[in-house]
């Protein structure tokens, strides 16, 4: 490589070289051409001639060479560019072609005379210069080659699988979308047996797997009937469990995994956790999830699996105790902070927040230990919360409580399932499911755990019901996002199609390696991300990648690595992420199935400096100080971005959360301060949000006033119709409009 | 502002400073110092907070028998104003209009002794030169301080923005030649005096002509500490600082108007500033 780029720079400095003395040569030639016939004019002693001679041609000659001399520098000068910059202008102002012929004709022209005065003018340029141009165009051709290397390759399987599915499963797809559940009952009998037949004669027991997964997709109601009730493995036999065990409530694949999720952390690999930031209480369209600091991903990992032990003892057997332990323990956790003045709110308000208010004695003592009339008497929607020191995990030094609220294992609701619900414990169904008698797969059951995670602010204020919490087993490798989780049923339908894998490679061939290539896609499944649906393939146990489920996603570019789990110890291991590049492949076998830790691009928040591998320096650090913000009103809430342009809808959280990141910036770069910041503690920054309360409690009682309300002429009435901009913004900023 | 909501706010503000901080004291078992940091209107509603303290009762009751005025002068008639349950050691506030909003309650008058904060110790008024909303609240202690420029706070990473760099050197060699042409006339002074043609007491004049002339320049605004009349206000230390403008701003100064109000939160130099204050006031 190194040698084909040196080669290259000589190729590119030649190139350059034979350009630049071709055109200084023919520079030169010009000259010496009309010096010479210059010269042969003085020569010219022809006695008729000489008049014309001295008359004539010698000052004609010293006229051109004046003009040649002025316009050089007059091209070379200030108002040369001037004058080109306002002709071009007219130029573009020219009807029709203007705009897009003639204008870029000229200045491609003026750019390309300007580069070879630029040639002529400067013998060599830095070496630098053409090493970085050079690198830069074999880089590019590089990746091009490789990637369309890959292209090739990709589309070749990519064109294999969809015949074959094309082929062998378009029965089942029509069956599969199917409006089965409207059907009447012989018609769903003569559909199961149908699909039965299909299904048993299907040799290969990965593609059985695939139709069951691809039936469960797309109808839930057939798969249950036909797989969940156990009436395929009735019809298969005996004979034909072995190749199938996934048709078994808990197979042995499952049963018997190591790792499952990473629960045990045997292997050195962990998830990653996440955050979905919401905005004004609403889940942001399209927003990436933020990752969690080291730090802090380690004790919500630690949190949640001494949550799952109490889950998991409980699953394989209830004592009397434990479970009387742990109905006080959901009884605390579903326990916002009763805050009393709800109670004496509107009834909207109160309805919204109805589930959050539990009795409970214990937080009542925690209550009048607090100032009683702390904001009591001001209702606001979004609520405080008071983190439950037992069960939550305090993350972003302390600011946010993550807690595990039990949820319905089945809707995965959370708010429904409060204290009365019988025998409430972790992984029991809400009222709503246990009335319409649904009950759970237990397979992914097991695969799902039945806690929702979220996160929620100590010191302010929040809405609806916090940030979501996820657990990134699966990842999906985005372009402009970096690792991206998938959902937790995404992830417990990949993790079963992993383990399914996993086992009956190793039934196949008991030398069977994690690492080795497996030169076709094993096995494809569907999945939902986000809005789109996914084909993930499964070319070896570590060589996964998901498509976008169209024809558009098969043709485009984008095929996206997926990974389980990232690599945080140093130790060997196969299940994370390895490097896709075909280069590298035959490297990685040669030796021990060591991996090559892909680089971990991880979503950079400009509101948060999240960075999975990058530490806050003082974290540990003692707060020192404590700033607390209060807002001003209206809309002057944004802070401005690298470019100056106002990010708008910036709240004050947002706003202390740029105050804190500046600071430690700040405060980083102590060579240039006078005082050193080094044995100084934080400074913590909190919002104090208080344009909520004051809104409702002002709009409140004007509301009542009915009448005199439309009396009153407010800001709006009084203000000038012209300039209509300036006067909002005069009116925003001096006199508080907004809120009065 | 209007007086129908001045109570509300004053009040909302007040319990959730106190709400948070109770908080936080119980979450984290923090018991250091606490300052506060306003933007905008927020900073009117603490600096009404502020100044509303109960440690202030003794003071302004002698204020009372002292000048025969009601407490209703401050602030509103009638208001109640909620104690905080936490003392405030700095308060920062930025593009803050507080000054004029003293001027149209007729508090600006300090010799009656309007301006008063017992609530915390040092204040701090922080603005943007283009900032519409914000005002000076220096000349409102005393008119002299009109005169003086605010202190300029300096860049995150040391010194000053070009602007001001230029300023600092054009006033470099206008010193320079000044003294050199003092330098001269004494000379030539010292010749006459030596004469003893001249008396010596016009020069003294001289000299302090200069100091004053000096004085008064920006170039003390952004060096000198604590030279102006400003009273018991923030233990008698400068009360306005200014951000410099970037290079882009000068620009045109309208458009960067339209910014300047929030620009606040992204501001290094501001937090290199009160960080700074904040360990300064530490020792």
């Amino acid at each position: 490589m190194d040698n084909a780029a040196q080669s290259a720079v000589d190729v590119y400095e030649k190139s350059y070289h034979t350009t630049k003395s071709f055109l200084v040569q023919s520079f030169l030639s010009a000259k010496n051409i009309y010096n010479a016939t210059k010269d042969g004019v003085k020569k010219i002693e022809h006695h008729l001639l000489v008049p014309v001679r001295d008359v004539v041609i010698l000052p004609a000659f010293s006229g051109v060479e004046r003009a040649v001399d002025h316009t050089v520098n007059f091209l070379q000068s200030e108002e040369a560019s001037g004058i080109a910059s306002q002709s071009l202008e007219i130029v573009r102002h020219t009807p029709l072609i203007g705009e897009h012929v003639l204008a870029p004709a000229i200045v491609a022209t003026v750019d390309v005379v300007r580069a070879s005065w630029q040639v002529v003018q400067y013998p060599i340029p830095s070496r630098d210069n053409v090493r970085s141009t050079v690198d830069g165009i074999m880089t590019g051709t590089k990746w091009l080659i490789a990637n369309s290397w890959k292209e090739i390759y990709f589309y070749t399987k990519l064109v294999d699988a969809s015949i074959t599915r094309a082929l062998s499963h378009t029965q089942w797809r029509v069956l599969g979308y199917g409006p089965y559940s409207s059907l009447s009952d012989s018609h769903k009998r003569e559909v199961i047996d149908h699909l039965c037949e299909r299904y048993l004669s299907t040799r290969d027991s990965i593609s059985r797997y695939e139709l069951a997964c691809h039936i469960k997709f797309h109808n839930w109601k057939l798969y249950h009937d036909l797989i969940v009730s156990g009436l395929l493995l009735e019809r298969g036999g005996d004979g034909f469990i072995t190749g199938d065990v996934w048709l078994m409530k808990s197979p042995e694949y499952i049963v018997n995994a190591e790792d499952i999720m990473f629960l045990d952390n045997a292997s050195g690999v962990s998830p990653l956790w996440f955050y979905l930031p919401n905005k004004n209480g609403n889940q942001p369209d399209g927003a990436p999830w933020v990752c969690f600091a080291k730090s802090d991903a380690e004790k919500i990992e630690a949190g949640f699996k001494s949550r799952l032990v109490l889950w998991r003892g409980k699953n394989i057997e209830c004592e009397a105790d434990n479970s009387g332990e742990l109905k006080n323990d959901i009884e605390h956790e579903n326990v916002l902070e009763p805050i009393k003045e709800l109670q004496i709110q509107d009834a909207e308000n109160d309805e919204m927040n109805r589930d959050f208010i539990v009795k409970d004695p214990e937080v009542h003592v925690e209550d009048e230990e607090r100032n009683e009339d702390d904001c009591a008497s001001f209702p606001t929607i979004a609520q405080w919360y008071e983190p439950n020191l037992s069960q939550d995990v305090l993350v972003d030094e302390t600011r946010q409580a993550v807690s595990f609220l039990s949820c319905c294992p089945c809707c995965r609701s959370f708010e429904s399932l409060t204290e009365d619900s019988p025998g409430s414990g972790i992984g029991v169904l809400c009222h709503e499911c246990q009335n319409k008698g649904s009950h759970i797969d237990s397979k992914m059951g097991t695969l799902r755990f039945p806690l929702h995670i979220s996160m929620r602010p100590n010191f302010w204020r929040f809405l609806s019901t916090g940030d979501e919490v996820r657990r990134g087993v699966w990842l999906l490798d985005t372009q402009r996002k970096g690792l991206q989780p998938y959902s937790e049923e995404s992830a417990a339908i990949l993790e079963d199609a992993y383990l399914f894998l996993k086992w009956s490679q190793r039934n196949k061939d008991p030398e069977f390696k994690e690492g080795s290539d497996i030169d076709s896609v094993l096995l494809t499944v569907q999945v939902m991300c986000g809005d789109e649906t996914q084909l993930v393939q499964f070319r070896s146990l570590n060589q996964i990648t998901a498509i976008q489920k169209s024809v558009a996603g098969g043709l485009s570019l984008f095929k996206r690595r997926v990974y389980r789990g990232i690599q945080t110890d140093e130790k060997e291991d196969t299940n994370a992420g390895d490097v896709i590049d075909p280069n590298f492949r035959n490297e990685k076998n040669s030796t021990s199935p060591m991996i090559i830790a892909a680089p971990v691009p991880l979503v950079k928040s400009s509101s948060h400096n999240y960075d999975f591998y990058q530490e806050k320096a003082n974290e540990t650090d003692e707060v020192e100080h404590l700033v607390l913000v209060v807002h001003g009103i209206g809309e002057m809430l944004r802070t401005g971005n690298l470019l100056g342009i106002p990010a708008i809808n910036a709240s004050i959280v947002d706003c202390c959360n740029s105050l804190r990141e500046n600071h430690t910036q700040v405060t980083d770069q102590t060579s240039n301060h006078l005082i050193d910041f080094s044995d100084f503690g934080r400074v913590e920054y909190l919002p104090i949000e208080w344009h909520e309360p004051f809104a409702i409690q002002s709009r409140g009682p004007r509301q009542e006033e009915g009448q005199a309300r439309g009396q009153t002429a407010s800001l709006g009435d009084i203000s000038l119709n012209t300039i209509p901009h300036l006067r909002n913004f005069a009116n925003d900023t001096m006199l508080d409009s907004k809120s009065v | 502002m209007s007086p129908k909501y001045h109570d509300l706010m004053v009040e909302i503000v007040c319990r959730e400073l106190n709400t948070v901080v109770s908080k936080y004291r119980k979450l984290t078992g923090f018991s250091g110092k606490i300052s506060l940091l306003s933007h905008s209107l927020g900073s009117v509603i603490s600096w009404d907070i502020l100044s509303h303290q109960k440690q202030e009762i003794d003071l302004e009751t002698k204020l009372q028998t002292q000048n025969g005025r009601s407490n209703d002068a401050f602030g509103f008639p009638g208001t109640k104003y909620p104690s905080l349950n936490f003392e405030v050691e700095n308060s920062f506030m930025i593009g803050s209009p507080v000054a004029v909003f003293l001027m149209m309650r007729n508090q600006n008058d300090y010799s009656r002794g309007d301006l008063q904060l017992p609530g915390c110790q040092r204040i701090f008024n922080i603005f943007h030169p283009y900032d519409p909303v914000a005002y000076r609240i220096e000349p409102l202690i005393h008119s002299t301080n009109a005169k003086v420029e605010p202190k300029i706070i300096t860049h995150w990473k040391g010194g000053f923005r070009v602007k001001y760099q230029t300023k600092l050197w054009w006033r470099k060699i206008i010193n320079e030649t000044e003294k050199a042409k003092r330098n001269a006339i004494m000379a030539v002074e010292a010749g006459i005096e030596g004469i003893g043609l001249l008396d010596e007491t016009e020069d003294e004049d001289l000299v302090q002509d200069y100091a004053n002339s000096d004085n008064a320049s920006w170039l003390d605004a952004a060096y000198s500490e604590d030279i102006i009349n400003d009273g018991s206000l923030s233990q008698g230390r400068r009360l306005d600082y200014m951000l410099q403008e970037k290079e882009l701003e000068i620009a045109n100064e309208y458009i960067a108007a339209m910014a300047a109000h929030s620009s606040y939160w992204g501001e290094k130099d501001l937090s290199l500033f009160i960080s700074e204050q904040i360990l300064a006031n530490k020792y």
